[in-house]
């Protein structure tokens, strides 16, 4: 009996979880470069009340015998890595990546991150810099006296300088992938760090050997789609609801057990 | 003790374990693939309850009381049939469209089958559940190197253009000789019969759903709860005939 009362909370937590998913999904929904997580949840362990094969008389046995399962469990949150809408913004070092890829983002610890976020700017020195200021790895330093800077396709950067008429090159941004972009680690600010799930980041080159393309004056939107997240969490209050009612229900039948004895 | 406080009890504790189960369909109202399960005894009215007797086991019991009334005929079933398809628009997705198909999994205990169809790739690039366990393909763990995977409606898992895989999928043409694991998957039971292999017919980037529905699921709750209220009600009642019985009948003036 108690069982059933610890089954059904195994239900509200879980729906809980799925709810504090979905809320950050739709806080995110204007986050450039922010991908949705989902929560997946998987039953438990059953308990066997009756063995299959347990004799139900001398010459039979009971086929299947009675499982009693225990409740659910969140098997895992997982990033969704599909793509976000490219929003033109006009601005030339808003870049955007058109298909697989991260950007390197070296932390002020030295380490690096990863991140999809490509509003990028300069510092006072001139070098590429993430909003928070965090440097874009390889390095690249745009000279002070640059009127234009172009960003290829392929991630090369070049700027325009007074006095030549070719564009010079001053660095390629260059992207990472993972063999499974579900395991990196959300570390909040847009960025992602590589995990034992994740496997080790696969240095590559824009537009090629599968990378997507860099575009240069877009940013990449969210994925969250808000229709999808209500639709999500209408659900999740349902089924917690439902739970609840198996609690109550539950409560209620110990106490009429109870009550037999007056 | 009266025999309708044995078939009172017994059905009682039939009801709490109805209960239970169904109070773990709830639970998963929202899993992936979940299949809901069903508890039946031969005897669903109170009536047939009373009139259904066991031999006790009491070995001292009277002759008459040899037979005590009592719910027989207790079985779980797992009802299979498919769940709702959601699109999800995440290409290592897959539901299954024929109800009695299942995706293989390597467990270290052996092959088990799910209707889950949420995928992810683990850090060596292998096709695997969201608890890391392998999916089994045709030719053993499915490798995915390389980005945009996808899995198709033939159940072949393409990237970039190629086919790196394709998903293994059974048949049971009689699921009842599978019993719940955890994750949920299902194992087969000792003595049951081998699957047969399928053309994989997948419904790609969608997810099969749970198949318990909030209304039948609210409804067998009340109905489970009314008919305990029912059988303590019962038992009371005999109670108080008992204690009738012990301080009216055979009271002596005083």
């Amino acid at each position: 009996m108690i069982r059933a009362l610890y089954t059904s909370a195994t239900g509200m937590n879980a729906q809980e979880t799925n709810i504090d998913v979905i809320s950050n999904n739709l806080a995110n929904v204007n986050t450039t470069g922010f991908k949705k997580s989902r929560a997946d949840f998987q039953d438990l362990m059953y308990q066997y009340v009756v063995e299959p094969g347990a004799p139900t008389s001398q010459s039979t046995v009971n086929p299947s015998g009675i499982q009693v399962g225990l409740g659910v469990k969140t098997a895992a949150v997982q990033k969704v890595f599909t793509q976000g809408d490219l929003v033109s913004t006009g601005n030339q070092l808003d870049l955007a990546i058109e298909g697989d890829g991260f950007f390197q983002v070296t932390r002020p610890d030295g380490t690096l991150a990863y991140s999809r976020a490509g509003a990028l700017q300069l510092n006072q020195n001139g070098e590429l810099v993430t909003s928070d200021g965090y440097l874009i790895s390889p390095g690249i330093t745009v000279p002070a006296d640059s009127q234009g800077i172009t960003v290829g396709k392929d991630g090369i950067v070049s700027v325009k300088q007074p006095g030549t008429a070719v564009p010079t090159q001053v660095g390629q941004i260059t992207p990472v992938r993972f063999p499974n972009n579900g395991g990196l680690r959300a570390m909040g600010y847009n960025l992602y760090e590589e995990t034992q799930a994740s496997g080790a980041p696969v240095i590559g080159i824009f537009s090629q050997q599968g990378f997507g393309n860099l575009s240069q004056g877009f940013l990449e939107s969210s994925n969250v789609s808000v229709v999808e997240q209500v639709v999500n969490m209408i659900t999740a209050q349902r089924a917690y609801e439902a739970s609840s009612k198996g609690i109550t229900t539950a409560d209620e039948m110990l106490s009429q057990a109870i009550n037999l004895k007056r | 003790m009266d025999i309708g406080w044995y078939a009172a009890a017994s059905a009682g504790v039939y009801h709490m374990q109805k209960l239970e189960i169904q109070n773990n369909n709830l639970a998963n109202i929202n899993t992936v693939g979940f299949k809901r399960q069903i508890l039946t005894a031969d005897q669903e009215k109170f009536d047939q309850t009373l009139a259904a007797t066991v031999a006790s086991d009491d070995p001292y019991a009277a002759a008459d009381q040899v037979q005590v009334p009592n719910v027989t005929g207790v079985k779980a079933r797992t009802d299979f049939s498919a769940g709702p398809i959601k699109n999800t628009g995440n290409p290592l997705d897959a539901a299954l469209k024929n109800a009695k198909d299942f995706f293989v999994i390597n467990t270290p205990q052996g092959p088990a089958y799910t209707r889950a169809g949420n995928f992810t790739r683990n850090a060596n690039g292998e096709l695997v559940t969201q608890d890391g366990f392998q999916v089994q393909g045709d030719g053993g763990a499915i490798q995915i190197n390389g980005p945009g995977a996808a899995i198709t409606s033939d159940g072949s898992i393409r990237v970039q253009g190629q086919t790196v895989g394709r998903l293994q999928i059974v048949r049971f043409e009689d699921p009842s000789s599978l019993e719940h694991i955890e994750g949920t998957r299902f194992k087969l039971t000792s003595g049951g019969s081998q699957p047969a292999q399928v053309e994989p017919m997948v419904e790609p980037a969608a997810l099969e759903m749970s198949n318990v529905s909030a209304i039948v699921g609210m409804a067998d709750l009340i109905t489970t709860s009314r008919a305990f209220e029912a059988y303590t009600k019962a038992a009371t009642a005999i109670d108080s005939l008992n204690t009738l019985a012990i301080t009216q009948i055979g009271r002596r003036s005083s």
